[in-house]
């Protein structure tokens, strides 16, 4: 693929690396959830 | 039988065992150390090839041959503070974290590599650690070519295994390394945090690994070759089980492989035109797995190995 891309294998080979860690981590913080809490105030209102 | 004996005893099959062994002392003290508090590392081989480019990258820009150990031991210690730092405060697969330090340290060499030498074929050469010449015992018959001509890494790698037998037997720190290993709840009871000693294990482990990779660019090679690891790291995986998590088995492993390894390269030459040549590169990997099978049912593993800990969840 990176041969038909006409990129450097070494730079292909870092990718690919940096990607299976993103993911890795993007595994992990897909188990939460962001929520905004309201203040009490406006939710009294 | 008889070029087989007369290999055994001779004092260059000795000194190459022990020289081929010196980068897996280091590599299986490192996985030992990481195992011993419950994190696989399965980034050494990545780590060895880091530890091999950064080593050689330093003495090559102008740093002394120690000051380019310690930025090899600083290399194996960043991708290890990654690894750490993935398994241990966020509990990911050990596996996966250690495939992709693998996959990231070997690129990243690679393409520092490239990046600093675009248009090169051939490695600009080193003047690499030379063999110790030791007054008197360097003389002795058979034992002094075999230890006292070795070059001083294969010291420090010697020194290595008694300074971690040393740590793990006789100091607290030890005992609180194999206790986060076996059960880091009763760590944690003890006021100790888990957390600390496990990332200090994997990162001062990686820093050992790295050193194996010095060696081959530094001590055995005066390069850096692509390839050049050729998988010491996976075998290092496999003697630390063989070793049973113990430092003096661990030095027994190493040397034994790298003694299979010399005698496959001397049979090569000696019996070659008789059996083809990839039965003896073939040779210390079988013997390496019948080891293996033989003392693994024996192995006395931590307890809590690839168990990620969670503070206040039992």
């Amino acid at each position: 693929m990176s041969r038909a891309m006409g990129v450097s294998s070494y730079l292909a080979d870092l990718v690919v690396a940096m990607s299976l860690l993103c993911v890795l981590v993007g595994g992990f913080f897909a188990r939460y959830r962001i929520t905004r809490v309201r203040p009490v105030q406006e939710q009294a209102s | 039988m008889m070029d087989i004996l007369q290999i055994l005893v001779s004092e260059s099959f000795w000194a190459a065992s022990l020289r081929i062994a010196t980068p897996l002392i280091f590599g299986v003290l490192g996985a030992l150390l990481c195992e011993k508090s419950g994190v696989l590392n399965l980034g050494i081989e990545g780590i060895f090839v880091a530890g091999a480019m950064a080593g050689w990258m330093a003495v090559w820009l102008g740093a002394g041959l120690w000051g380019g150990v310690l930025v090899a031991a600083g290399a194996g210690a960043f991708f290890g503070l990654i690894h750490a730092i993935l398994t241990v405060p966020l509990g990911l697969s050990q596996h996966v974290s250690g495939l992709g330090v693998t996959m990231f340290a070997t690129s990243v060499s690679y393409f520092a590599y490239r990046t600093a030498l675009p248009n090169v074929s051939s490695p600009p050469r080193i003047e690499p650690f030379r063999a110790l010449d030791i007054p008197i015992l360097s003389d002795l018959p058979f034992v002094g070519p075999v230890l006292f001509q070795q070059t001083a890494m294969t010291w420090l790698a010697f020194a290595c295994v008694g300074l971690v037998w040393y740590v793990m037997k006789r100091t607290a720190l030890g005992v609180a390394i194999q206790a986060v290993g076996d059960n880091p709840d009763s760590v944690d009871a003890q006021g100790l945090s888990v957390y600390a000693l496990r990332m200090g294990s994997v990162v001062a482990g990686s820093a050992l690994m790295a050193l194996g990779g010095a060696f081959l660019t530094m001590s055995a090679f005066d390069a850096f070759f692509f390839g050049m690891v050729n998988g010491r790291g996976w075998i290092c995986i496999a003697l630390v089980i063989f070793a049973s998590w113990k430092p003096g088995k661990a030095l027994l492993g190493a040397l034994l492989f790298g003694a299979f390894d010399a005698l496959q390269v001397r049979l090569q030459t000696e019996v070659g035109a008789l059996v083809p040549g990839q039965v003896f590169l073939m040779a210390p990997y079988i013997l390496s797995i019948i080891a293996l099978v033989i003392a693994a049912r024996s192995a006395d593993y931590p307890r809590a190995l690839l168990t990620p800990w969670f503070k206040g969840q039992r």
